[in-house]
């Protein structure tokens, strides 16, 4: 299916569906709500398995590329960052040239017993690409960066813990993402998209 | 093309031509939200059509008594009562506005001069009783003709009050109000085939209720997972079989339909029967589960079949199978493309519903641009048809459209491009005998009438 988003486009636009719908008349629609999580989910996997291994760094708000053993910054969230000027917010922006860190295979510190160098496409030799994670800090957040990012730094203060009976379900083998930091990272990205379900469980 | 609505027609499609007969609503461009219509529902015997809006109001149309002289009067409907069913409501425990549009309408079975209705909105059911009086009763003791109350100790005659005509008064009052027992948005509401009870279902679970019993329901499934961080699917409609009381279905995000049978527990959470279609992997993307998730499951009126709506397609099950459908019928496959664009504006969340004409030979679904489709389950045709003010002459035969999906457009047909996402039908019925079918179009609703009916 031919999909003029890419990953990143679908995460931040589900999350912004997911933010706008607590202040929708009638409260929280939770079909609707767990359909979007659903998709992000899938733009996660999808953000994986494609050749370029894109993550978001929850701590700074770093979206980091990898790609043939080099890790692009695209987009920063910090107004200091010199490869930005402004402070530019969180996913969703197409990444721009920026810093570039090389990507040395003896940091790595994920295991890597399930891994299968062939699921993605431009692994860089060496094992796994290196994805930072950390969890956000969104007080540090830039306060000129787009709606994006407060929007992005309001579910944060919102959420707890959410679906991971989705994170969790086994996907089959031909899905299967490289186990990455990044994908632990992003999990913890799905796994923070749900406090709101608290308040329905309050109710 | 069209089912025929009795018994005794040919299921030949082509003899039939659908025919515009009314529309009720405003031509403004300018739609009041309030106005959507929000559910589309006839009565047992089809003489009455009810519909609910976004605001609150239900609105019912009698058909008119066919008039023998004219041979051309098919019967119109004309409205017979409006009434204000809900109100927007606000929950000062949980901070959360309770909105007063009507998802649902059930009639009842008539059982003397009155008829009554079952409506809901997302919190509260309500029964109302739609009764008339043409009749007026004068010469009370204790008031005199305008109201007033008279002195007792004034009354020095007794006389017996008489029953005079008036002009024809249709009342609805509300007889029960449910309320209380959902905690998540009711979705559907369905009446049981021995007329005494009715479910009402929610995102997680489905509640067993008696018309006559307001301060308590039965929950009969649970789909509520202990930590709701496990959730993984929500309950998006239910429905009682038409002829087995103990019998109901309800559909599932996941695009799954399970069969419960009331007789085998008291809680359901154990379904008798699993209809569940495997997933075609070449054609998995990143809104699998929101296409997959079913927005209607209706019963046949036999009782045999089922039919589910998911988001481009409409599934005709057998009760005696659970592996696959029977019948799988495309509304739009030419969005699948598109389905990022449709996400984007929200349109990939509408819930379509679908329904049966009265001989389960055809089914009908809407779609965008004001286009509703056809299916002809025994000839295997299908139309598209289109609710516009541009073919609302009297008896004015509907042409079929054409969507054209790629290539060169031919003359008459509309591009996938040129579609006008925000005119749905999402909401349609089929009156249960005859080949009448009413069609929600935003704030207008569209009757059509096939031309030898």
């Amino acid at each position: 299916m031919e999909c003029a988003l890419d990953a990143q486009s679908l995460i931040s636009i589900s999350l912004r569906k997911i933010h706008s719908s607590r202040t929708q008349r009638g409260g929280i629609k939770l079909h609707k709500n767990l359909l979007v999580s659903y998709v992000l989910r899938n733009s996660d996997f999808g953000v994986h398995c494609s050749s370029q291994t894109t993550v978001l760094d929850l701590d700074t708000h770093v979206v980091t590329t990898v790609e043939n053993g080099y890790l692009h910054q695209d987009c920063c969230a910090s107004a200091h960052c010199p490869c930005c000027g402004q402070g530019a917010p969180g996913p969703g922006l197409a990444s721009a040239p920026g810093c570039k860190r090389k990507y040395y295979p003896d940091q790595e510190e994920e295991d890597d017993d399930e891994e299968d160098a062939g699921d993605l496409g431009a692994e860089p030799p060496g094992g796994a690409p290196f994805a930072p994670c950390k969890r956000a800090r969104f007080e540090d957040f830039c306060p000129d960066s787009s709606p994006d990012a407060s929007n992005i730094s309001n579910l944060i203060s919102i959420f707890g813990s959410g679906f991971s009976g989705l994170v969790s379900r086994q996907p089959d083998s031909s899905e299967q993402p490289p186990p990455l930091n990044g994908q632990l990272c992003a999990k913890q990205a799905l796994a923070s998209l749900g406090a709101w379900t608290r308040a329905i469980v309050a109710f | 093309m069209a089912g025929a609505g009795g018994g005794g027609c040919p299921a030949g499609g082509n003899d039939f031509q659908w025919c515009f007969s009314q529309v009720k609503g405003a031509i403004d461009e300018d739609v009041a939200e309030a106005d959507i219509i929000s559910t589309v529902e006839f009565n047992y015997s089809g003489d009455l059509l009810a519909t609910g809006d976004k605001g609150g109001r239900v609105v019912i149309f009698q058909r008119e008594q066919e008039n023998k002289g004219r041979t051309h009067s098919r019967g119109e409907y004309n409205v017979y009562s409006t009434f204000q069913s809900h109100e927007p409501e606000f929950d000062y425990l949980k901070s959360l506005e309770i909105e007063e549009k009507i998802n649902k309408i059930r009639w009842l079975p008539q059982q003397n001069a009155a008829h009554f209705l079952l409506s809901t909105n997302d919190k509260t059911i309500k029964l109302w009783k739609i009764s008339e009086r043409d009749k007026r009763a004068e010469g009370y003791n204790l008031k005199d003709e305008d109201g007033r109350l008279r002195d007792p100790f004034r009354i020095t005659a007794l006389r017996v009050p008489i029953l005079k005509p008036m002009d024809l008064m249709v009342e609805a009052s509300p007889r029960r109000i449910f309320a209380n027992a959902h905690t998540y948005h009711i979705n559907s509401i369905s009446v049981n085939s021995d007329h005494e009870t009715y479910l009402s279902a929610d995102d997680l679970r489905i509640n067993l209720w008696h018309l006559e019993i307001t301060d308590r329901s039965f929950n009969i499934v649970d789909i509520k997972p202990a930590n709701m961080e496990e959730l993984t699917e929500v309950i998006t409609a239910a429905e009682f079989h038409p002829h087995q009381c103990n019998v109901l279905v309800y559909s599932s995000s996941k695009g799954t339909i399970r069969l419960c049978d009331m007789r085998s527990s008291a809680l359901c959470d154990r379904h008798a029967k699993f209809f569940e279609e495997p997933e075609d992997p070449s054609s998995r993307s990143f809104f699998s589960e929101i296409i997959s998730s079913i927005s209607d499951v209706k019963f046949s009126h036999s009782g045999r079949y089922m039919m589910t709506r998911d988001y481009l397609s409409v599934k005709v099950w057998d009760l005696n199978m659970e592996g696959r459908p029977v019948e799988t019928h495309q509304v739009h496959e030419y969005l699948r493309s598109k389905l990022c664009s449709l996400y984007e504006n929200d349109c990939i969340f509408d819930k379509f519903e679908c329904c049966w004409n009265g001989s389960d030979s055809a089914i009908m679904t809407g779609s965008y641009n004001n286009f509703f489709r056809m299916f002809d389950r025994n000839t295997r045709r299908d139309v598209t048809l289109e609710a516009s003010r541009e073919n609302s002459k009297p008896r004015a035969c509907l042409k079929p459209r054409k969507v054209c999906t790629g290539g060169k457009r031919k003359k008459d047909e509309i591009s996938v491009d040129s579609l006008d996402f925000n005119k749905k039908i999402l909401h349609t019925a089929w009156h249960p005998m005859e080949s009448i079918i009413a069609v929600a179009a935003t704030n207008n609703l569209y009757i059509f009438q096939d031309k030898i009916n």
